[in-house]
């Protein structure tokens, strides 16, 4: 006879009966024995079907001589399977409820598996229960892993004593069992499983089976809620003209995904039901940032479909007009005032409508640049009780166009949101995570780590759209993804590899190729950048501790400022980085500073409110937000943009005309400048050593006002670059002869660079004042010249070798 | 021992804690009739005009369009009444079934243990010593 060590400390909880109940017919089996119970009557009922209906055939009479005699026979099975159906039911009726009304009391999930283990251990009981193993597959840790560790830990017989804690929940379980049994902590360690992560996985066990019964619940007043009233909109006015322009958030099939019902932004909607439900001037202004505010309206649409919403606002219809797209169809103000008025006529008239206003900051600026005059023209409607508007703003494009506008202030009331931290995301990505993988039949499964992953990288790389829309997009395609490379488990290092092919960044573990591209990062800039010790060190390590992940994912990747006279490789450096880190060169993005001088500079680079224009910058960072962004020339630019980087360089990120977030986290800013030039050469020239002057130049440059102390103190490093010396300008003109020669090789001609040819090179084009700029324009003009000449002459066939003597000259050798 | 206990709790609960969440049930799904035919705003918007569809009155003295305009919004009025009205008197008759098969489910529901009895020793009559 079996002995269930811990069965007797269960013995009053009220879940007890659930026990012996599931001891003796699991869920599972009592569902599949109900549905094919359900089954074999609905033959039965159509075997009596047929038995009533045959009589009024006469041709038929060899069925029911048949049939007659056994009548009695397949009545009795039938009521045997009619009872045993009812029995099954009755037992499952009794379970449901018992579950549901002792919720709030000891776990069941937890209980079970102290109500069924033989084991004295209950290490073994929780990884070999089936709740356990639906928690270490959520974990990533797989079977062969377990039974190694079960194998191993059986050995010790060991008998964990009974703690209340125990019966908390399944979390707390497995968290009593870290804490108490250290063998099993450090196993769940080398599985890469820390203490938090095993707890929240539990957690999220245990609540996605307590769903699973819920759902089964159709007569609770929430599921039976979410049917609409059928004639609710009866004694309301249509409003045909603004549907045109607007989404009915409870009815349009683009919303419907969107209306899950759980409430994440609590504050915000009960701020919401308060204001609308208001005899007069109801109306919101949502401020958050990105999608927050409109999130937010979602959640309050929900609870007006469910029906868990004030009176007041049961059958209100939240529509929500797309702002942008209505304001493109106007060029003049006549027209867009006359069909505004139209709108909020109807509005008005219809008496079940809730007014959306999406992005009304922008509204209102573009309106007012055709004239049109939205104060006034909307303030009767604004003021009167017959009229719901809830506005939507992002934050910063809130400061800037309305916090100070007296007249909307008067009549909005402003619900701020507060921006969701990542652990909220998270907790909003398990449902979409779960609806995924139903999406998919199962065929894909996440780890709790991979959904972790993603809510950090919707964080990360959360540019226009909320950090939780990113992850949300990555969740969305990592599906397809996962069917297609044969991924059915998805972890972290899956949801790493497919969001670092998605935007071609390195992430996630360090390949063995990168990791020695990593760890010669110096060597390989070299092949470069001649010289420049100091400067590709400092470059080099600030990119690996990016790269090992300890750097902080609130700021850009990297930002350096290299200072020195032109010509020394500041900006070939930027390239090495963009080939090296991200192995494409085309990462490297360029803007001339010293273009951007004057009043309008600002505007230029981040858009301008007035005109609609996107600005340089922020349509660059959105079009390729990874990436090596040169700065050229850094100090000629205006005092205001140097104010913008301030910020970019400390948050990693900005805003731009429309208020609209603009990431800058996955950027290595290189800004470069030659401010400081003179000073160098005098110092370097007086024999000091370029670690020594490093202060004394930064102090010059913050004397002569070139850069304010707290930019300088926002870039990761500031790089002193060396003038050239003759030794490095004679590797730089090699360095230029090999990349000529590669360049003709390509065409099939083989260039020879003779020692006397670098000579030359040095002697004629360096410049100590412009560095190795001159000579990569004298090799243009002095050797690729004649070459072409050569080549369209003929002189040089393919296949053909040359060179130049010490006096220039062309030596062919075809 | 074990289906003993079992049955127990299970007869304990079908004569006290299910009675209890049958009346929630039943509450439940009144409730829910009476909101899914909206009976409430029907009955407060009986005499409103079909979909608020309404002509408004001319300004100023013109007695034949005040009257034809009265006659429009008169007309509106009668259609929601009698849409309105149709659809109370179809939502009562459903009501009342509900209100009727409720009770009938709790009769059933009492009488279920010995239904199950009775079904399955009938049954088991008619097949093997019939």
């Amino acid at each position: 006879m079996k002995i269930f060590p811990f069965r007797h400390h269960l013995e009053t909880s009220p879940l007890y009966p659930l026990f012996l109940l599931d001891a003796f017919l699991s869920h599972r089996t009592r569902h599949r024995l109900f549905h094919f119970l359900n089954f074999i009557l609905l033959i039965f009922f159509l075997i009596f079907l047929a038995a009533w209906l045959i009589p009024l055939w006469p041709t038929l009479t060899a069925v029911i001589v048949w049939f007659q005699p056994r009548l009695p026979e397949i009545t009795g099975w039938a009521l045997i399977f009619l009872a045993l159906w009812l029995a099954v039911y009755l037992l499952e009726a009794f379970f449901r409820q018992r579950y549901f009304s002792s919720r709030l009391g000891p776990s069941f999930d937890a209980g079970r598996i102290l109500f069924n283990t033989v084991e004295t251990d209950l290490v073994v009981a929780l990884l070999t229960a089936p709740a356990g193993a639906k928690w270490l597959t959520r974990l990533g840790v797989n079977n062969s892993q377990r039974d190694q560790f079960l194998e191993i830990r059986r050995q010790k017989k060991i008998s964990t004593p009974f703690d209340p804690g125990f019966l908390s929940g399944l979390s707390s379980f497995v968290k009593l069992l870290i804490d108490t049994q250290a063998d099993f902590a450090q196993w769940l360690l080398a599985s890469e499983v820390k203490k938090n992560e095993a707890g929240a996985s539990a957690r999220w066990v245990e609540t996605m089976s307590e769903a699973e019964r819920e759902a089964e619940r159709w007569w609770t007043r929430e599921h039976l809620g979410r049917l609409p009233g059928l004639a609710k909109d009866w004694a309301y006015g249509e409003s045909f003209l603004l549907n045109q322009y607007s989404l009915d958030l409870l009815t349009a099939p683009e919303t419907q995904g969107r209306l899950t019902g759980a409430i994440w932004y609590q504050s915000a909607v009960e701020q919401l039901e308060t204001i609308l439900g208001r005899s007069r001037e109801a109306n919101a202004l949502v401020v958050g940032a990105a999608s927050a505010p409109l999130e937010a309206v979602y959640e309050l649409a929900a609870l007006i479909r469910t029906g868990r919403i004030v009176p007041a606002l049961e059958a209100k219809h939240p529509k929500l007009l797309r702002t942008a797209i209505f304001l493109s169809r106007f060029k003049e103000r006549q027209g867009l005032e006359s069909e505004l008025v139209k709108i909020f006529n109807e509005v008005e008239k219809s008496g079940n409508t809730i007014l959306i206003l999406d992005d009304f900051p922008s509204f209102t600026t573009h309106a007012a640049a055709l004239g049109a005059d939205l104060e006034q023209l909307l303030d009767p409607y604004l003021s009167s009780h017959r009229v719901q508007v809830i506005a939507l703003a992002e934050t910063d494009a809130y400061q800037r166009a309305l916090a100070t506008n007296r007249s909307w202030q008067a009549r909005f009331e402003v619900v701020q949101i507060e921006e969701s931290a990542v652990q909220a995301i998270e907790a909003r990505l398990f449902e979409a995570v779960e609806n995924t993988e139903k999406r998919f039949h199962g065929r894909i499964i996440f780890t709790y780590q991979a959904v972790v992953t993603l809510a950090d990288l919707g964080d990360q790389f959360a540019a226009g759209e909320s950090a939780f829309d990113q992850a949300l997009d990555f969740l969305t395609e990592i599906g397809s993804w996962a069917v297609a490379t044969h991924s059915s488990k998805l972890g972290r290092e899956e949801v790493l590899k497919f969001v670092s092919q998605k935007l071609k960044m390195p992430l996630g573990a360090i390949s063995a190729d990168e990791q020695e591209k990593l760890l010669n990062l110096e060597k390989n800039l070299h092949e470069r950048v001649i010289g420049q010790d100091q400067a590709i060190v400092a470059v080099a390590s600030a990119l690996r501790r990016s790269r090992a992940g300890i750097r902080n994912l609130k700021r850009p990747l990297g930002s350096f400022l290299f200072l020195g006279p032109t010509g020394v490789g500041k900006t070939e450096m930027a390239k090495a980085l963009a080939a090296v880190f991200f192995a494409d060169e085309d990462r490297l993005l360029r803007l001339d500073m010293s273009e951007y001088t004057g009043p309008d500079a600002l505007k230029r680079l981040i858009g301008s409110f007035t005109t609609g224009e996107p600005g340089v910058l922020a349509k660059l960072l959105r079009e390729q937000p990874y990436g090596v962004l040169l700065l050229d020339e850094f100090e000629k630019t205006d005092p205001a943009v140097l104010n913008l980087f301030l910020q970019i360089l400390d948050e990693g990120f900005f805003a731009d005309m429309r208020g609209e977030r603009v990431n800058a986290r996955n950027i290595l800013f290189i800004a470069t400048s030659n401010a400081g030039a003179p000073l160098i050469w005098e110092l370097i020239g007086a024999g000091q050593r370029l670690l020594e002057v490093e202060k004394v130049i930064i102090d010059s440059l913050v004397k002569h006002n070139v850069f304010k102390p707290e930019l300088l103190n926002r870039f990761d490093q500031v790089v002193i670059f060396n003038p050239l010396g003759e030794g490095e300008s004679r590797a730089v003109a090699r360095l230029l002869l090999v990349k000529l020669a590669s360049r003709l090789k390509e065409r099939g001609l083989m260039f020879q660079i003779a020692d006397t040819l670098i000579e030359q090179v040095v002697k004629r084009g360096f410049d100590k004042q412009f560095g190795a700029r001159p000579m990569a324009r004298f090799i243009q003009n002095q050797l690729e010249e004649p070459v072409a000449r050569a080549l369209i002459k003929g002189e040089i066939k393919s296949g053909g070798e040359f060179s130049f003597d010490d006096q220039l000259q062309l030596a062919v050798k075809n | 021992m074990f289906v003993i206990s079992l049955l127990k709790s299970y007869i304990f609960w079908h004569y006290s804690f299910a009675l209890a969440a049958w009346w929630k049930i039943y509450v439940n799904i009144l409730l829910f009739l009476f909101n899914f035919f909206s009976v409430s705003p029907l009955i407060r918007t009986l005499f409103s005009p079909w979909r608020r569809l309404a002509e408004s009155y001319p300004a100023g003295f013109a007695p034949g369009a005040a009257a034809e305009t009265l006659v429009i919004n008169v007309l509106m009025r009668s259609v929601g009444l009698v849409i309105r009205t149709v659809f109370i008197l179809l939502a009562g008759l459903v009501i009342v079934i509900a209100f009727f098969l409720g009770w009938l489910a709790l009769a059933f529901w009492l009488l279920a243990p010995l239904i199950v009895l009775g079904a399955f020793f009938i049954g088991f009559y008619l097949v093997f010593l019939t």
